[in-house]
C-alpha cells in the first residue's frame, strides 16, 4: 500500500514541465530508434547519454528510460509493415505482424501492437514499483545451473516453434547455436571460426543476421513470387487502417500471458527482452486453440510478444535499480548514467533517495502513456505505407538496412554478412526450415555456453549439479515434458486410430 | 533444379558445415582440467548439426519430405540481380560515397523490380534517389553521428 502512495507521488511530480519534457524527447528518440533497423535502445541510449547526464538528476533517467521503452514501441513498425525487426526484441512480431500487413490488416496489427506494449508496460511498471526489491532477492537465486535450465527450456519450445518439421527446426536451431559462437570466446579467449578476420573477432552481431534473415531474405523471397499484384489487391478504406476494440479484446489472454512470461525472464539478469518474446510467443501458441493460424497472421502472435518485450523492458531495470546489476546492455549504460549522477543503486537508493526514484518510476508511467497517444495517431499514416508500390518501397527500405547495419560497426564486411543471412533465409523459406529457432540459437546459445561452462567449472565437471538443485530440476521436467508430451499425444493417437 | 534436389544439397552442404564445425573444435581447447574448453561446446553443436543434417537427407531421399515450394530459375533472376546490385554497392561505397552510391542502389533497385518506367515512375524515383540519401545522411552521418564513407568527391 505504501508504494502505491510512494507511486502516485512520483507520478505527480513526475508532470512537472522538465521531467514532461525530458520524457517526451526520449519517447520520440525511442519511437525513431525502434523503427530504425540496426539501431537497438543500447544504441541510442548510449548516444544520448551524454547529453541526458548534462540535464542532471531525475531528467536524465526519465529520458533515457523514454527512449528505452519507447523502442520497444517503435521496433514493432517496421516489423510489421516491411517484415523488418526493428530491433531484437521485435524478431517474433515480424512473424504475424507482416502475415496481418500483406492481408491488408497493418492498422490492426499496429493497433494490436500499441494496446500490447501499453498494457504490458503497464504491467512490468506495476511489478516494478511493487515488488523490486523481494523481486531482486529471487532473481539473484538464479546462478548458472538454473539459468542452463532456464535455457535448456527455451529451446525445448523449438518443437512448438520450429515449424511443421521439427528436424529441420532443431537444425536450424544448432545452426544458430554456432553462429552465436563466431568470435573471441569470452571465457578463455582464442578466437573460433573467425577465418583470420578480424570483423569477425567480436562475433556476428544479432541485429544483423535479424534484419538479414528476415528483412532482406523476405524481399529476395518477394521478387521471385511476384507478389505485386497481391499487395495492390489489399483494400484501403481508413476504417481498414484503424485498430479495434473488439481485437483488443479478443486478445486478452495473450497480453496477460505476454506480460507475466515478460516479467518472469525480464528479470533474470542478463536474458533481456528479446527472449521474453521469444518464450512469449512460444507461450502463446502452445495454449492456443487455434495454434495453426501462428505465423499466419494471428492476432495472439503479435500481442504476446508485444506485451513481453514492454513488460520485460520495465522489469529489467529492477536488478539494475535495486541490485546494481544490468539486466541488458541498455541497463548497462543506464546504470553508467546513474554513476554519473553521483547515484548508488542498490537497497540503500530507495532509502537514501526516494523522491528520485519514485519520480522517476513515475515519468516511466507518463511515458507510457504519451506514447499509447503518439503511436495510435501515427497509426493510418504509418499503416498506409504498405500501400506504396514496391519499386519505390524496397529501395528505400533496403536503404535503410544498408544504413542502419553500416552504423553498427562503421563497417562494410556487416553489410556483406547481412546480405549472406539475406540469401540464407532466402534458402531457408524455400526448404521450409524455420528461421525462428536460428534466432533463438543466435541470442540464447552464447548465454546457454557460459552458463553450462561456468556450471561444469564450480561442480568440477560434475553434470549431476543440474539435477540436484531443485530450480534447475523443476525447469529440465518442463522441457522434456514440452519435447515429450506432444510426442507421445501424437503416438497414442496412432494407436488409438490403429484399434 | 527440383526442389527436392535443393533441399538434398543444402542438406549436404550442412552436413559438410557440421563435420568442419566439430573437426576445428579440438583445436581451441576441449577439456583443460577436467573444465570444458573453448571446443567443446563447437564440438557437439557440429555433430548435431551433422547429425541432423544426415535425417534431412535420408528423409528427402525416401520422400518422407514434402516441400511445397518452387524453384524456376526465371523466379530467381530478380532476387541474383538485386543481390548482384547489393554487392556493386559495398565495393562502390567507399569510392563513390554513401549517398552516390546509395542514389545509384536506388535507381538500380526501381529498375530490377520495374524494368518499365513511365514519366509519373521516373519522376517518383529520381525524388526517391535524390531524398532519401540526404535523408540518411541527415539521420545518420549528422545526428547519430556515423562516419558514412564519403568518397572521392566529398559527399
Amino acid at each position: 500500500m505504501d508504494s502505491i502512495v510512494l507511486l502516485l507521488e512520483g507520478i505527480v511530480n513526475a508532470l512537472s514541465w522538465s521531467v514532461l519534457t525530458a520524457t517526451l524527447i526520449g519517447v520520440l528518440i525511442g519511437l525513431l530508434v525502434g523503427v530504425l533497423p540496426g539501431l537497438g535502445p543500447a544504441a541510442g541510449v548510449a548516444i544520448m547519454l551524454p547529453v541526458a547526464v548534462g540535464f542532471g538528476g531525475v531528467e536524465a533517467i526519465a529520458g533515457l528510460g523514454g527512449i528505452y521503452y519507447g523502442a520497444m514501441f517503435g521496433g514493432a513498425v517496421t516489423s510489421i509493415l516491411l517484415g523488418i525487426p526493428g530491433e531484437s526484441a521485435s524478431v517474433m512480431t515480424v512473424l504475424d505482424g507482416y502475415a496481418m500487413a500483406k492481408q491488408g490488416k497493418a492498422g490492426e496489427a499496429l493497433g494490436i501492437s500499441v494496446f500490447s506494449s501499453f498494457v504490458g508496460g503497464i504491467f512490468g511498471l506495476l511489478v516494478m514499483a511493487l515488488l523490486a526489491l523481494a523481486i531482486a532477492r529471487v532473481a539473484i537465486e538464479f546462478g548458472p545451473t538454473e539459468m542452463t535450465a532456464v535455457m535448456v527450456l527455451a529451446f525445448s519450445l523449438v518443437s512448438v516453434l520450429g515449424g511443421r518439421n521439427i528436424i529441420k527446426g532443431f537444425t536450424a536451431l544448432f545452426l544458430g547455436i554456432w553462429i552465436g559462437m563466431i568470435g573471441m570466446d569470452p571465457i578463455s579467449g582464442p578466437p573460433r571460426y573467425t577465418l583470420g578476420s578480424m570483423d569477425l573477432l567480436d562475433g556476428v552481431d544479432f541485429t544483423i543476421i535479424a534484419v538479414g534473415i528476415f528483412g532482406l531474405a523476405e524481399i529476395f523471397f518477394n521478387l521471385s513470387e511476384k507478389t505485386e499484384s497481391t499487395r495492390a489487391a489489399a483494400s484501403y478504406s481508413l476504417r481498414s487502417l484503424l485498430p479495434r476494440v473488439s481485437h483488443m479484446i479478443r486478445c486478452k489472454g495473450a497480453v496477460v500471458l505476454g506480460s507475466i512470461m515478460g516479467f518472469l525472464v525480464g528479470v533474470l539478469p542478463g536474458v533481456g527482452a528479446t527472449a521474453a518474446t521469444m518464450l512469449a510467443y512460444a507461450a502463446a501458441k502452445k495454449v492456443s486453440r487455434t495454434p495453426e493460424e501462428f505465423g499466419k497472421g494471428a492476432m495472439q502472435g503479435v500481442a504476446a510478444p508485444e506485451a513481453a518485450n514492454n513488460s520485460a523492458a520495465y522489469v529489467s531495470m529492477v536488478p539494475m535499480f535495486t541490485l546494481g546489476i544490468p539486466g541488458s546492455a541498455t541497463t548497462a549504460i543506464m546504470l553508467g548514467g546513474l554513476l554519473m549522477l553521483g547515484l548508488q543503486p542498490g537497497p540503500l537508493l530507495f532509502t537514501n533517495n526516494p523522491d528520485f526514484v519514485w519520480t522517476v518510476f513515475g515519468s516511466f508511467w507518463v511515458g507510457n502513456v504519451m506514447l499509447l497517444f503518439l503511436t495510435l495517431l501515427m497509426i493510418p499514416l504509418l499503416a498506409s505505407v504498405v500501400f506504396v508500390s514496391t519499386a519505390l518501397l524496397y529501395p528505400v527500405v533496403i536503404g535503410m538496412i544498408l544504413f542502419g547495419v553500416f552504423s553498427i560497426n562503421y563497417s562494410m564486411s556487416d553489410v556483406l554478412l547481412a546480405l549472406g543471412a539475406g540469401v540464407l533465409g532466402y534458402l531457408m523459406l524455400k526448404l521450409e526450415y524455420s528461421a525462428v529457432p536460428l534466432v533463438l540459437g543466435v541470442v540464447l546459445g552464447p548465454m546457454l555456453e557460459n552458463n553450462v561452462r561456468r556450471t561444469l567449472i564450480l561442480s568440477e565437471g560434475g553434470l549431476g549439479v543440474f539435477f540436484e538443485r531443485p530450480i534447475s530440476l523443476a525447469f529440465f521436467l518442463l522441457a522434456a515434458s514440452v519435447v515429450l508430451f506432444p510426442l507421445i499425444s501424437k503416438c497414442w493417437k496412432r494407436k488409438s486410430n490403429g484399434t | 533444379m527440383k526442389i527436392e534436389t535443393l533441399d538434398r544439397v543444402f542438406a549436404v552442404f550442412l552436413f559438410l558445415l557440421g563435420l568442419s564445425i566439430a573437426y576445428f573444435a579440438p583445436s581451441y581447447g576441449y577439456m583443460s582440467d577436467g573444465n570444458p574448453g573453448a571446443g567443446f561446446f563447437p564440438l557437439w553443436v557440429g555433430l548435431a548439426i551433422a547429425g541432423l543434417s544426415m535425417v534431412n537427407f535420408v528423409r528427402s531421399v525416401v520422400g518422407k519430405e514434402k516441400l511445397t515450394q518452387e524453384i524456376a530459375l526465371p523466379s530467381l533472376i530478380k532476387p541474383v540481380a538485386l543481390t548482384g546490385a547489393l554487392v556493386a554497392f559495398v565495393f562502390l561505397a567507399e569510392p563513390l560515397g554513401m549517398m552516390l552510391a546509395c542514389a545509384a542502389l536506388v535507381f538500380a533497385i526501381g529498375w530490377i523490380i520495374r524494368p518499365r518506367w513511365d514519366r509519373v515512375f521516373t519522376a517518383k524515383i529520381v525524388a526517391t534517389a535524390v531524398l532519401f540519401p540526404v535523408a540518411g545522411e541527415l539521420a545518420f552521418g549528422v545526428y547519430l553521428g556515423v562516419p558514412l564513407p564519403k568518397g572521392l568527391l566529398g559527399i
